[in-house]
């Protein structure tokens, strides 16, 4: 009896461990530089620094936009993100309007007019836009357009949903 | 001693209906795969390609940048955007950007309608959460029309749960 137990616990231990290798495993397959190589570091800072320089919007870190919800700041929230990965999770209060990762230039009419409807009539309502990680373009095309249209108070969050899941923070689904 | 045996016995049943379960899976995706890469006339490229296989047909060096399912190969000349699975570096998903590439005979520029048409002739049916995306299968097909009267890109996409998964 004593022998079985060993054995099952054995077999336990062992898929526990490679359940916890999978997860780890996953955690690190998404992102900017999920190797850490420095060059798809160093090239996502240019291309968000030159982004928020032509899209004329400021910027705003997981840990800010944190306080900003916990303090229950009356802001809207857009996640430009696919439908998808928005329905696997999203940071709370987050609506879902889909924008394309090139360049705003690249929107459809449709993702336009659907961005456009979730942003509301108060031109200086506060504005959080945000995608997938730093080197993603969604945001910025979202962020830039609210800037284009006349919204005078408009943020990006540049590290998206996988910095904001990296920093563990609650998540809506 | 008997109840050892049946223990055994037990995991090692167990653990070969799984490996049974995940290679029927496999085959099924496989034989998914070829019949849709028979509608696929972009260069050589296939669903399913490998990074290797890629750079031996195009011979041209893409701009790479990751994005959340994997990671990406833009070609910029050629009008064509690769995406990879991050765990198994193979082609998921195909963009077209240029006119004159086909996607189940279907070019950049042709109107909606006709696009949309040729689709459901092929099988495909409407995707009701996304406009203008098509499933048939384990495959996704979206018609991307800026204006919404023409097709700008065509996107061909392998449905896997499992990629999304790997940014949880």
């Amino acid at each position: 009896m004593k022998r079985n137990l060993t054995l099952l616990f054995a077999v336990m231990t062992m898929i526990a461990l490679l359940a916890g290798c999978s997860s780890s495993e996953a955690l690190n397959t998404v992102g900017t530089s999920v190797d850490g190589n420095e060059v798809k570091i160093e090239a996502a800072a240019m291309k968000l620094v030159n982004a928020v320089e032509k899209g004329g919007y400021k910027l705003v870190k997981s840990e800010e936009l944190k306080t900003w919800i916990d303090e229950g700041n009356e802001m809207i929230v857009i996640d430009t993100m696919p439908a998808d990965f928005y329905g696997k999770g999203h940071i709370p209060t987050a609506k879902n309007a889909v924008m394309p990762k090139t360049s705003l230039a690249d929107a459809t009419d449709d993702e336009k007019a659907a961005f456009e409807a979730q942003l509301g009539d108060d031109k200086d309502a506060l504005i959080v836009v945000y995608c997938g990680f730093t080197a993603c373009g969604r945001s910025d095309a979202g962020a830039a357009y609210a800037v284009e249209l006349g919204y005078t108070n408009v943020y990006r969050q540049p590290g998206g949903i996988i910095a904001w899941r990296n920093a563990e923070y609650e998540e809506e689904k | 001693m008997k109840k050892r045996i049946s223990i055994v016995l037990g995991i090692s049943t167990v653990i070969l209906l799984l490996a049974v379960f995940f290679m029927q899976n496999n085959n099924d995706q496989s034989q998914s795969l070829s019949i849709h890469n028979q509608h696929i006339q972009v260069a050589s490229i296939k669903l399913g390609m490998s990074e290797q296989e890629v750079f031996e047909q195009l011979k041209v060096k893409p701009e790479e940048e990751m994005c959340v399912y994997g990671y990406e190969f833009n070609f910029k000349d050629e009008g064509l955007n690769l995406g990879f699975r991050v765990d198994t570096n193979t082609i998921r998903r195909i963009t077209v950007i240029n006119n004159t590439d086909t996607l189940y005979g279907i070019k950049n520029g042709m109107t909606l309608d006709e696009a949309k048409q040729v689709l459901l002739d092929a099988g495909f049916m409407s995707d009701e959460t996304v406009k203008n995306r098509y499933k048939i299968d384990d495959v996704y097909f979206t018609v991307v029309s800026k204006k919404g009267t023409h097709v700008d890109q065509l996107i061909i996409e392998i449905i896997d749960d499992k990629i999304l998964e790997y940014a949880q």
